[in-house]
């Protein structure tokens, strides 16, 4: 009975329980709703993926209006392997909020802090989930809307700057995303994607179809924080509370990403897109011009946050790269690399808010020989950093090595060397974390002592979890791989 | 009657002018936040004469879900800018340049 319901059930908990996390005067309850939910959202998003791992379609019609004029939601291996990703870094990121979040948010405001929480995981889990095109829009601001006010919550006064940067670009993203469905609206008269894809199939090569995918690749890449479009990232990751910069990296990008997967590959044919269209070409060129430069601002940044957040754009960069190769093999790497991303920024952004509850700070200045005064803590870190970096055992590894596979056989050469120097530059940038909080001596009057264990239990389960997936691949790659061919089947 | 193309003229224009608000705009935020609002103003337009034209009612119906998206965010665009101003006692654009380091 309960299981035909699980897709719409995965968007409505958690909207239904963030008012509810309002009416609850004390911040304890509040996080233990926060919690409860994220982990119920959990639950399902893996009973799904069970459902849906052998290759089934889940289509939901909400209200039970049939496909093409109600909303449709649709469960697939590619969404059931995002709503995994969103679902399980909540329940981690929620983990660690609760001693971190006492901290850093003022107690009246927490609350609403997890309101705009579960309300953002509502909207990335509805972007997912759903198979109708504006209703994709709707939670898309949902989720944008909520995350400015997360972002805004931060401690810094920069925090609302930053926040209101994100909400002026975020803006401008979705109405771009808004103008090209609308367009799209416009000359099939429907707004369900199955049956946008089958229309646009029939209706071919047209000015407004060229107008409207233009339209949606720059909204969406405001979204995702590709390359030139990605100046509200930093200051936004920067300044937001830790547990928040953690749920953000980990899965907003992420979820931006599968829009663009979507869009590109399933509501256009990808012989469109990349082949009437010069876009494979295209996005190729500012991944790869955005994971040098990216990565070599990173390297001179003084404030551990903003390098990582750099960084994170770098990242996005392979996933776009892996995208552009319009592969099979391309995309099982952007998918791949999009799960193990999550990780290892989850793993480091984790670190940093152990550190930034000890410290108050992520200076570099500050870190000083905290090897030996926070050891689990910058081990925790390590792990992360070596998986950023790529080193065999991680996961950072795994999802660079099929990129690498996917880029030489296209015999895209130069996109090899670009992977191998990216990598190379994050060997620099993280070294500097590394000498200074492991080869400095620490300050004679710092008294730091170790993160309490609220903070390192989520730390180390997301670290433990960069090398378990970089050991054993088998759900990973097979989960990427299942994705990967849904994408390019329903295109081919 | 009125063509088709007229009204996606109009919408290219409100969109153009919006444009021109938010890049070219270096003073004030609030007339960022205006510009904003036309931006998602200009497509509501696209969506009702297309809903229009096309006889599909459904067009219409979304233009209410976008004035709501709209409203909640110039409300959240104003309540940091509140909260900006009372922290700075400044409107300015130059002033969000200020989060460098």
């Amino acid at each position: 009975m309960i299981r035909e319901h699980l897709p719409v059930l995965q968007v409505v908990l958690p909207l239904v329980a963030a008012p509810l996390c309002l009416l609850l005067m004390r911040s304890v309850w509040a996080w233990l709703l926060a919690f409860i939910v994220s982990l119920a959202a959990l639950v399902i998003s893996i009973v799904l993926l069970r459902e849906v791992y052998a290759g089934e379609v889940l289509s939901y019609a909400i209200g039970g209006w049939a496909a093409p004029w109600g909303i449709e939601y649709r469960v697939d291996a590619v969404n059931a392997f995002i709503l995994i990703i969103v679902t399980a870094i909540s329940v981690v990121a929620l983990m660690f909020a609760k001693t971190s979040v006492a901290q850093e948010v003022a107690g009246d405001k927490q609350g609403l802090f997890y309101t705009a929480w579960l309300l953002c995981l509502t909207g990335l889990l509805g972007i997912a989930v759903t198979g109708d095109a504006f209703n994709l829009f709707v939670f898309l601001e949902i989720s944008s809307l909520s995350s400015y006010v997360l972002i805004g919550l931060g401690q810094d006064r920069r925090a609302l700057t930053a926040s209101f940067q994100y909400l002026v670009m975020g803006t401008i993203g979705a109405t771009f995303i808004l103008i090209g469905i609308g367009l799209l609206y416009m000359v099939t008269g429907t707004l369900n994607m199955m049956d946008l894809a089958a229309r646009l199939a029939v209706l071919g090569d047209s000015r407004t179809v060229q107008t409207a995918l233009a339209f949606l690749t720059v909204g969406i890449g405001l979204k995702l924080a590709l390359f030139p479009l990605h100046l509200w990232l930093p200051n936004a990751y920067t300044y937001a509370p830790s547990a928040v910069t953690v749920f953000l990296a980990a899965t907003a990008t992420k979820v931006a990403v599968y829009m663009l997967l979507r869009f590109l590959f399933q509501v256009f044919d990808a012989s469109f897109t990349f082949g009437a269209m010069p876009l494979g070409g295209f996005l190729a060129v500012l991944a790869a011009v955005g994971i040098l430069s990216t990565s070599t601002v990173s390297i001179f940044q003084d404030n551990i946050k903003r390098m990582l957040a750099y960084s994170s754009v770098a990242q996005v960069g392979y996933m776009v790269l892996g995208i552009s190769l319009v592969s099979s093999a391309g995309l099982t790497a952007a998918l791949l690399h999009l799960f193990n991303h999550a990780l290892m920024k989850g793993t480091l952004f984790l670190a940093l808010g152990c550190v930034a509850y000890r410290l108050g700070s992520v200076r570099l200045g500050a870190i000083a020989g905290l090897g030996q005064r926070m050891p689990w803590t910058m081990a925790a870190f390590l792990v992360g950093a070596l998986s950023l970096i790529g080193i065999p055992l991680t996961a950072g590894f795994v999802s660079k090595w099929y990129l690498i596979l996917a880029a030489v056989e296209r015999g895209w050469w130069p996109l090899v060397v670009v992977v191998i120097a990216g990598s190379l530059l994050a060997i620099i940038y993280v070294w500097r974390v590394v000498e200074m909080a492991y080869l400095r001596p620490p300050p004679e009057k710092l008294s730091v002592t170790e993160a309490p264990l609220s903070l390192l239990v989520p730390t180390w389960l997301l670290a433990g979890a960069n090398v378990y997936f970089g050991v054993d691949t088998q759900f990973s790659v097979g989960m990427a791989r299942q994705a990967a061919a849904l994408l390019t089947g329903s295109s081919g | 009657m009125i063509p088709l193309s007229h009204y996606l003229v109009l919408s290219g224009i409100l969109f153009a002018l919006s444009m021109i608000g938010i890049f070219l705009n270096r003073k004030n935020i609030v007339i960022l936040l205006m510009a904003i609002e036309l931006l998602l103003l200009s497509a509501n337009m696209n969506f009702v004469a297309f809903s229009h034209y096309l006889g599909n009612m459904s067009g219409q119906v979304f233009v209410f879900f976008i004035l709501t998206v709209a409203a909640a965010e110039a409300s959240i665009g104003l309540a940091i800018l509140i909260i900006v101003f009372r922290n700075r006692q400044s409107i300015n654009v130059q002033d969000l340049g200020s989060l460098r380091g």
